[in-house]
Formats: C-alpha cells, sequence, structure tokens
C-alpha cells in the first residue's frame, strides 16, 4: 500500500473532535494494544516527526486515526532558533496534517537547532524582546505554512536567564497576542519551573491569559540530586504527582475543559496504566463541568 | 574582550548554549556565566541537566539504530562508543529517525576496534536496514499484472528499484553474522569470504536475503532507472551460462521493483 498518498478509508465516520477531554499519548510500544483494545481514551497524541518518511509507523497510525481524533505535537520545529524552521519541515508536517487531519497541532516556546547543529532537547530562551520577535516570526511562518492555527506549549527549564525582560507568562501571552496562535499549557513543566526557579505555580496559572489556552498536559518528574542540591527534571516516566494534579484542578477551574494529555514517553507502563491516569483528569473535567452546571 | 551580557545576541547565546550542551563539560566565561540567575544550584548543575538530555537522547538512537553491532560490542561498551559518536556528531535536522548515518565510518577510524574489521560492514547493514524502515512507501510492480502485457509492452518497461531496497557487499560473511545475532547457535566461527545481501521492505516489515553475487550485479544496474529489456541483454552477455528465468522469478517475487515514472 501507498501510505504516503494514503486517505483514511474506513466504513465507519472518521472522528474528528474528541469525545471526551482526556487523552493518552500514542507511542510505538503501545502500537498494537491501542488498535486491537480500543481503550476508552477521548483523543491521541503523536510527535509527527516520528512519522516522516513511510512504513509501519504510518500503517499503525492510519489504523488508530480511525479509532479516535488525533494531536501532533511536534518537537523538531524549534521555532526559538535565530534562524527561520526549514520549509521542508514544515512541508512535512504539512503533508502528514493532510492525510490524518488532526484536531491540534502544537510545538513548544523554545529551541534546538543552533546553526547546523539540531541538538535533541527543547532548550530555554531568554524572555527579551528580541527572543518573543524571532518566536513570533516563526510561529507566523509555520501557521502560515500549515494554512492553520498552531498551540505554543511552555517549555520546562532548569536555567533562568539575569536577561529576561519579562517573565515566561507575559512571554507565551505576548505570544499568543502577537501571532494568533493558541497556548498549551504544560502544569507539570510549570510546576517543575516553580521549585527549579522559585515562583509561585498558582501566581503564573493565574497570569495567563484564558481565552488562547486550548490544550493542557500532565506528566511525571523526577528529583535529581547533586551532593545537597537537587532539581526536578521533567522527565515523563512517572505518575503524575499530587502537587501537580491540585495544580491542574486549579487550572481547569481557571480555564475550563480544554483536552488535557498524560505524556508518558519514557520507562513505559502497560497501556491500561495509561488509560487510568487519563481517567483521573477526566475526573477533575467532570467535576468541574458538574459544579458548573450547578451554578448555572 | 568579553562579550557583555546585556549586548549578547540570541544567535550568540544559543551558540554558547549549544556548545555547552554538546560536549563533555566544559569551563564556562563569565559573559556566558552572567546570563544567568543562580540560587541555591550551581550553573554547571543546571546546565549538567541539558547536557545528560542531548547526548544520552542521541547515544540511545544510536543504539536502537545499531543492535547487532551493540550485542558484538556487548551492551557497556555500546553504550560507551554510542556516547562517544554522540559528542562528535550532531544531527543536521530534527529528524532522529535519520541520525546515526556515519556510524560506520567512525568505528573503521576507532582504534581501539581495528581488530573486528567486520564491525564497519556490519554497521552499514544496520544503516541500510534503518533506511529501508523509513523510506517513503511506493508501489511495486505487480509481477502477475506485468506477466499478462505482450512482449513488447514488458521489453519497454523501465524499472528502477523501490524506495525501501538497498544492496549491501561485504568481504566478510554478514549474513553468518546476522544468524549468530540472532541466536542461531550452529553458527560457531566465521567462515572466510565475501557476501551480498538484499535489504529490502516489501511491506512493513524490513527483510534481508542473501544474494548470489550474478544477481546483485543485476539488481545493481537498478539503482537507476533501466529499460528491462537492455539490462537483461547486457545481464546475459556478462554472464553466460546463468538461467535467467529462475533469478527474474525469486527477485520480482520480492516486490523490490517498481516502474520508473
Amino acid at each position: 500500500m501507498d501510505f504516503c498518498t494514503q486517505q483514511i478509508n474506513s466504513k465507519h465516520p472518521i472522528p474528528q473532535n474528541p469525545i471526551k477531554e482526556s487523552g493518552i499519548g500514542l507511542r510505538s510500544a503501545h502500537y498494537k494494544d491501542i488498535i486491537e483494545q480500543k481503550p476508552n481514551t477521548g483523543w491521541i497524541e503523536v510527535h509527527p516527526e516520528n512519522y516522516f518518511g513511510g512504513g509501519a509507523h504510518r500503517h499503525y497510525l492510519g489504523k488508530a486515526r480511525e479509532l479516535y481524533p488525533l494531536s501532533f505535537h511536534a518537537v523538531g520545529l524549534s521555532m526559538g532558533s535565530d534562524q527561520t524552521v526549514p520549509q521542508d519541515h514544515i512541508n512535512k508536517i504539512k503533508e502528514l496534517i493532510d492525510i490524518y487531519q488532526p484536531f491540534q497541532i502544537s510545538d513548544h516556546a523554545s529551541w534546538s537547532a543552533s546553526g547546523n547543529a539540531h541538538l535533541n532537547d527543547l532548550l530555554p530562551l531568554p524572555y527579551t524582546a528580541e527572543a518573543l520577535q524571532r518566536l513570533c516570526d516563526n510561529v507566523s511562518r509555520v501557521q502560515d505554512g500549515i494554512g492553520r492555527k498552531m498551540l505554543v506549549e511552555n517549555p520546562s527549564s532548569y536555567v533562568a536567564y539575569q536577561i529576561d525582560d519579562m517573565t515566561e507568562y507575559e512571554f507565551m501571552n505576548e505570544l499568543a497576542q502577537k501571532t494568533g496562535c493558541g497556548l498549551l499549557l504544560d502544569i507539570n513543566n510549570i510546576y517543575v519551573q516553580s521549585k527549579n526557579h522559585g515562583f509561585d505555580a498558582y501566581h503564573y496559572i493565574d497570569n495567563i491569559n484564558a481565552k488562547p489556552v486550548a490544550e493542557m498536559h500532565l506528566a511525571g518528574h523526577i528529583q535529581r540530586t547533586f551532593g545537597d542540591e537537587s532539581i526536578l527534571v521533567d522527565s515523563h516516566n512517572q505518575h503524575v504527582c499530587d502537587d501537580v494534579w491540585q495544580l491542574y484542578r486549579h487550572a481547569i477551574n481557571r480555564f475550563g475543559s480544554v483536552p488535557t494529555l498524560i505524556e508518558w514517553d519514557a520507562d513505559l507502563p502497560a497501556l491500561q496504566t495509561l488509560v487510568a491516569e487519563a481517567d483521573k483528569a477526566q475526573e477533575i473535567i467532570d467535576a468541574h463541568k458538574e459544579q458548573c452546571h450547578e451554578a448555572a | 574582550m568579553p562579550i557583555k551580557n546585556s549586548a549578547m545576541k540570541l544567535h550568540n547565546i544559543q551558540d554558547n548554549f549549544a556548545d555547552h550542551v554538546g560536549q563533555d563539560e566544559t569551563s564556562m566565561d563569565d559573559s556566558f556565566r552572567s546570563l544567568f540567575k543562580t540560587g541555591s544550584i550551581t550553573l554547571e548543575n543546571r546546565m549538567s541537566v541539558y547536557r545528560n538530555n542531548v547526548i544520552k537522547s542521541l547515544r540511545d538512537a544510536i543504539i536502537a539504530t545499531y543492535p547487532m553491532t551493540g550485542k558484538m560490542l556487548g551492551a557497556d561498551y555500546m553504550k560507551k562508543l554510542a556516547r562517544l559518536y554522540a559528542l562528535d556528531h550532531k544531527p543536521s535536522q530534527a529528524d532522529l529517525n535519520l541520525y546515526g548515518e556515519n556510524f560506520a565510518d567512525f568505528i573503521a577510524d576507532f582504534k581501539p576496534l581495528s581488530k573486528y574489521p567486520y564491525l564497519p560492514d556490519l554497521a552499514k547493514l544496520e544503516w541500510a536496514m534503518n533506511e529501508c524502515y523509513f523510506a517513503a512507501d511506493d508501489t511495486a510492480l505487480d509481477p502477475a499484472a506485468l506477466a499478462q502485457q505482450s512482449p513488447e509492452t514488458q521489453a519497454s518497461l523501465t524499472l528502477v528499484l523501490r524506495n525501501a531496497v538497498r544492496l549491501c557487499h561485504a568481504p566478510y560473511r554478514l549474513d553468518q553474522i546476522q544468524s549468530l545475532c540472532a541466536g542461531d547457535s550452529a553458527v560457531t566461527a566465521l567462515e572466510n569470504g565475501s557476501c551480498t545481501i538484499l535489504v529490502y521492505r516489501p511491506d512493513l516489515d524490513v527483510m534481508t536475503m542473501p544474494l548470489q553475487p550474478y544477481e546483485y550485479d543485476f539488481l545493481k544496474s537498478f539503482q537507476q532507472p533501466r529499460n528491462l529489456s537492455e539490462a537483461l541483454e547486457d545481464f546475459t552477455a556478462q554472464h553466460n551460462g546463468i538461467d535467467i528465468l529462475p533469478m527474474l522469478e525469486k527477485l520480482f517475487s520480492c516486490g523490490i521493483f517498481k516502474i520508473h515514472q
């Protein structure tokens, strides 16, 4: 089969929008389980860079797409780099969008590429006018290239710049205002940063403009120790911790019932564990809806 | 003269940052250090988190792409070798599936492994398998449909190998090393001699198949688009005495050709 020009063909209607807000990542170790077990999750998320080219990955993505709405969460556009996002990368994502019709497309407010080297990590930006302008230019370039609005995610970071002109939430608010992009709030990233840099995570959430927020992420983190020092690392290999669940409840009350992803990329557990974690998020969303219903 | 941090432009910051996280720990000059707040955690420890993320992810990508090389070297040695490669070779694009192309050359130049001259060829075979796995899909020539065409139409076809096909030649018995890595207890020692291997992905799974030298020659001629009739004439002239029909049946049944548009 020619998957490059493949369209999703199914006897049944292809789901476009999430039937419930909580979703899980589709990772290769779970391909067969998801397709065969059809777990009760609202949507699935993939990194589009894993589907450049052809082969088995695309086959399984096509099968999963027949069952679930899909979100593309890119990790390689490097929109914060002081260089233009390569058109080739945008074109490859656009090709995948045309085939798999995701309901959401996102990447990060960070950078990975410097010159010809692409460092495989989400590196931190200084929150300066220059970095904001560069990020805005690249977000606009990507949105023009794919022909639709995207979401940009707040990163986790382990250093903070002296030269910042603004806070991260001001930076994210400005980005959304200038480019029309949506925001993807990673609640674990806010928590990790609040501990690493010493700020109030609730204050951060209360100062993000609510309107652009269209998705949230939840993940586990680890504590890395260096003698007497320790730092929290956004590791995506754990259950979401109690403090982050608490922060998420606060965020749901502020931003409403937006799609929420459980990110788990390393030390993958059984599929049922992932789904159970997503169910916990859904319970919080449903409780919020119930509160809103009663208040109305 | 050090650059004042307030004047340091974004591209300078990112170049400096990339230098610090892409290499083993290096000393930070004052102008770079002054870009950051410190607090209770030293800048060295904060930067080490990024360094670990970058190098470990690249190292792990190499280990995943070269499982047979890893098996021959042992897991600990492979980790160290892949880490050295990652320190010296940064990807030029975001697609990590295409990272590690030069690993075979790196092994060939790595003096401590010079006693194992087959390792670079094994790594080349694994890279060919990786390329086939991620190659863009295309449509195979259907041998049944070809058989229904008139001899004139068949002769006029221009064919080329599909995107997910690679040909490997090595002066060592890579096919036996493959068997060894797959746990075949019948292989106890490598025989002398060379081998030629077809690497292909007819559908979802990458496969390998040893080739006769004349089969390898025939397929090599289709690495560029080639008229089928001319290719057969040339082959017959060079390999007098080879029965061509069984070879064509075998190779066409692998789904490795496509019609050149």
